[in-house]
């Protein structure tokens, strides 16, 4: 660190840089786990303005800045858009590096980095987690069209996302909804003559090509996402829940039928085609499935979910499909209801809590049976230790309120969700396909928060996530680690497909992100 | 955010073929360079003898209509660059501090040149794309907009540069290869930098930078632009492509769009190559006296280039040693 030059004074806010410190902001709760580091809501105190500060992991980093953090910065710098979050700037936090690890050499230069964004209210998972929630067709409308928007806008600025999915969709009050989270995206050339890592996009939406090894490949991936998306929307819950990648691939395959030089020309030379090649034929059977979907709507998920990444649609075409242009309309953003505001890492941890409330509430009542109330909540230790605790004290009777409080995700939580999330990861695969003819009674999720549905009301009434899809607080496998930072869930990955326990939001990435950024990715 | 359907969607329909039609870009940005990466590994592809050439034979550069319409045909799209680009004023001017030094003018843009060799030397070690140089070479100049040289040491500086240029066109570069290559290139202990040097230093620099890591480069647009001008020989497109290296020895890519630079170095090579290029850039709707601005101070560099000689240089840092 330089001194100030003689006739300056050291007393600047910063002498020798050009970022603001992070003191410049309050922070106010954790809102979130981003890919390499805790997310906070957060005021600017000298203008009041509420931000979210995205903290940038620098621990464990023997190559300096991390990659991951300037694929990211690099990419926002350049996008403007208004269904892209805004990166507004960074900050530091000051003075020599004395941070959580509290090691005092290393490589670090300062205690942490911090991108700050402007604050979205909700992601959409957690907005239709919400009880209660029901999106109405003009709405999904609205989201799905502005998710569109943003992604083309990505995609002819030759950027890949490459995690699309609900939590990464950020939601505010005026109804807008922005792409956020492109620690995973890059650049890409139209060419598409780069080899690129195959082993990006939270497992539940990525695409078949991804899963069967290719290393070409275009804004087709992101398409496939959106399409998963746009199912889960209209279905009421996700639509590929697979656990690992031989599981995802076949259930892709049940509903959109295996792919052949036919449907897929090439697809035989794609490195894993004959590994995962089906045993039996199976066709597809997307349109039976969603039969109950709007004419329009199917017609258009038949284009995203198209296996062939070549004849899948574009962001574009995808925006002029007759879906967008008939009644009814998409709404005007602004005529969306208010909601208070929901993060997937919120309502997540939330259940999670709650979940482990009535855990130990049992076993409590087991062995002094007159306290089973009033415990409180566990925390995992060394998960959520920052976490004011204020909204969450509520949460602590057997019967706690669902959600109610502020509920925050921003970037993506960690590691297999395991047991709090909507849907168990291990139990009823291959519900709902396997059993066509129930339609969207959700097969195997038994009481689950979404009663079928019919046209025009996407959400059923009957949404209170009672214990039905939470499996009784069994959770699943990997339920126990939670969305710890880093959480070596995965922690070799032998072969191209280590085995992973699936959760919402488990990136194959996962935990050790920061561990192989050399290499993996080019 | 104003979703079109408020209107009447039908009437859009109605008018338009194709209902949605999406801002695309980035208003003040042209479209990412990351395609057209030049995939070539890095090579000394200097044109300096050749351009020599053109002034000892004292070839007269073809005159050209200063007056032109607007950029908006060029075949590649080229919004202005706009907040990023910087005046030459602002880019010629020496620290305070280095000047308390005795840093002159001459010696900053000596230095930086030396530091752009010494950045492509240690690419040429560590064998990253000449995008990645290009890039480094642009983050050296751009901090030393900033900062000085006494606070932020040039012999630092520049495989920072390097270092971080290598990650952000995803090249990445092991920190401890740099250092492995710094002390094979240079014996002199003022070189000598370790690991947590670079890694400190990496942290300045992105600092310095304000964040901003994309760089365009007039790689791309050269050669859509020879195909354009049906230059795109071997010949021409080595000539080229070795005219806009060298380009990175001078601030040209701080101070003008590198379509420009790109046209500047084609109009270079055109003249020295006896090609007539007038009809094809008269249909450019460029200003041509910013190509012809350009092209007379790549000039003017080749032609002061062997006056840069390895004493001047380190005289020059030798006064950054020096205690005022």
């Amino acid at each position: 660190m330089a001194i100030a030059a003689p006739g300056q004074l050291n007393v600047n806010e910063s002498p020798t840089c050009g970022s603001r410190s992070v003191d410049c902001f309050e922070k106010l709760e954790q809102i979130g786990e981003g890919t390499y580091g805790q997310v906070y809501m957060a005021k600017e105190i000298k203008t009041g303005e509420i931000v979210a500060l995205k903290k940038i992991r620098m621990d464990n980093e023997r190559e300096g800045f991390p990659i991951t953090a300037i694929r990211e910065i690099k990419i926002l710098k350049k996008l403007h858009h208004e269904n892209v979050i805004k990166l507004k700037e960074i900050v530091t936090s000051p003075g020599p590096e004395k941070d959580e690890q509290g090691r005092p050499d290393g490589n670090k230069y300062r205690g942490g980095i911090y991108m700050v964004f402007e604050y979205m209210d909700h992601d959409l998972t957690g907005l239709a987690d919400r009880p209660g929630m029901r999106f109405t067709v003009p709405q999904i409308k609205c989201y799905m069209r502005q998710l569109l928007t943003g992604l083309h806008y990505c995609h002819v600025n030759q950027v890949l996302h490459r995690d699309i999915k609900g939590s990464n969709l950020l939601i505010d009050n005026e109804g807008n909804l922005k792409l956020a989270d492109f620690g995973l995206a890059r650049s890409f050339s139209n060419d598409q003559n780069a080899n690129l890592t195959n082993r990006v996009i939270t497992l539940w939406y990525r695409p078949p090509e991804l899963l069967l090894g290719t290393t070409k490949y275009g804004p087709a991936v992101d398409m496939w996402s959106v399409g998963c998306i746009f199912a889960e929307l209209l279905q009421g819950k996700p639509i590929f829940p697979g656990k690992d990648e031989p599981e995802q691939l076949n259930k892709i395959y049940e509903l959109c039928g295996a792919p052949t030089e036919i449907n897929w020309p090439g697809v035989s030379k794609i490195p894993y085609y004959n590994k995962f090649m089906p045993t039996r034929p199976m066709k597809r059977r997307l349109r039976e499935v969603f039969r109950h979907f709007d004419h329009h709507a199917l017609e258009l998920l038949e284009k995203m979910l198209t296996l062939d990444p070549a004849q899948r649609i574009t962001a574009k075409d995808a925006l002029d499909a007759e879906y967008f242009w008939t009644d009814p309309l998409p709404c005007d953003p602004k005529s969306l209801p208010k909601y208070e505001s929901s993060h997937e890492f919120q309502t997540k941890k939330k259940r999670q809590q709650q979940r482990q409330n009535e855990e130990m509430a049992k076993r409590q009542k087991m062995q002094h049976p007159q306290q089973h109330s009033r415990l409180p909540p566990i925390q995992q230790p060394g998960q959520h230790g920052q976490m004011r605790s204020g909204p969450n004290q509520q949460i602590h009777g057997s019967q706690p309120p669902v959600a109610a409080g502020p509920t925050h995700h921003y970037g993506k939580p960690r590691g297999p969700s395991g047991g709090p999330g909507r849907y168990p990861p291990n139990g009823n695969q291959g519900g709902g396909y396997n059993h066509p003819n129930r339609g969207g009674q959700g097969g195997g999720y038994g009481t689950g928060p979404y009663p079928p549905q019919g046209r025009g009301a996407p959400y059923g009434s009957n949404n209170m996530p009672s214990g039905g899809p939470r499996g009784g607080g069994g959770g699943g496998g990997g339920g126990g680690s939670g969305y710890g930072v880093g959480a070596p869930n995965y922690p070799q990955q032998g072969g191209p497909y280590g085995g992973s326990a699936a959760g919402r939001g488990s990136n194959m990435m996962g935990g050790n992100r920061n561990q192989q950024q050399y290499g993996w990715q080019q | 955010m104003t979703p079109r359907s408020e209107s009447s969607p039908r009437q859009q329909r109605r008018s338009s073929q194709r209902r949605f039609q999406p801002a695309a870009r980035p208003s003040h940005r042209r479209r990412s360079t990351t395609s057209g990466a030049p995939k070539a590994v890095v090579s000394n592809n200097s044109a300096t003898l050749a351009v020599a050439a053109i002034l000892l034979s004292g070839a007269a550069l073809p005159s050209l209509p200063s007056q032109w319409r607007d950029a908006s045909s060029l075949p590649v799209s080229q919004p202005v660059e706009g907040k990023h680009l910087l005046d030459q004023e602002d880019v010629d001017m020496v620290n305070t501090l280095d000047k308390e030094k005795g840093i002159t003018l001459e010696d900053f843009k000596l230095i930086k040149m030396h530091m752009a060799s010494y950045i492509l030397k240690l690419a040429q070690q560590v064998k990253v794309r000449q995008r990645v140089v290009a890039t480094a070479v642009t983050y050296m100049r751009r901090v030393y907009t900033k900062k000085s040289m006494t606070e932020y040491d040039p012999r630092l500086v520049a495989p920072t540069c390097l270092y971080l240029a290598s990650k952000a066109e995803e090249s990445t570069v092991q920190a401890r290869l740099l250092v492995f290559y710094i002390k094979k290139l240079y014996a002199d202990e003022k070189y000598r930098y370790e690991i947590k040097d670079i890694l400190e230093m990496e942290m300045k620099v992105l600092e310095a930078l304000n964040y901003y890591l994309v760089v365009y480069h007039p790689y791309r647009s050269l050669s859509p632009l020879l195909q354009d001008a049906g230059l795109n020989d071997l010949n021409m497109t080595q000539l080229t492509w070795g005219l806009v290296n060298d380009t990175y020895k001078m601030d040209l890519i701080l101070v003008h769009p590198p379509h420009l630079i790109a046209l500047a170095c084609i109009y270079i090579a055109s003249v020295l190559r006896d090609k007539d290029t007038t009809a094809w850039f008269e249909e450019l709707r460029v200003d041509m006296n910013v190509v012809k601005n350009i092209s007379m101070e790549i000039l003017d560099f080749y032609e002061s280039h062997r006056m840069f000689t390895e004493e001047r240089i380190n005289a020059a840092l030798q006064k950054l040693t020096l205690r005022p």
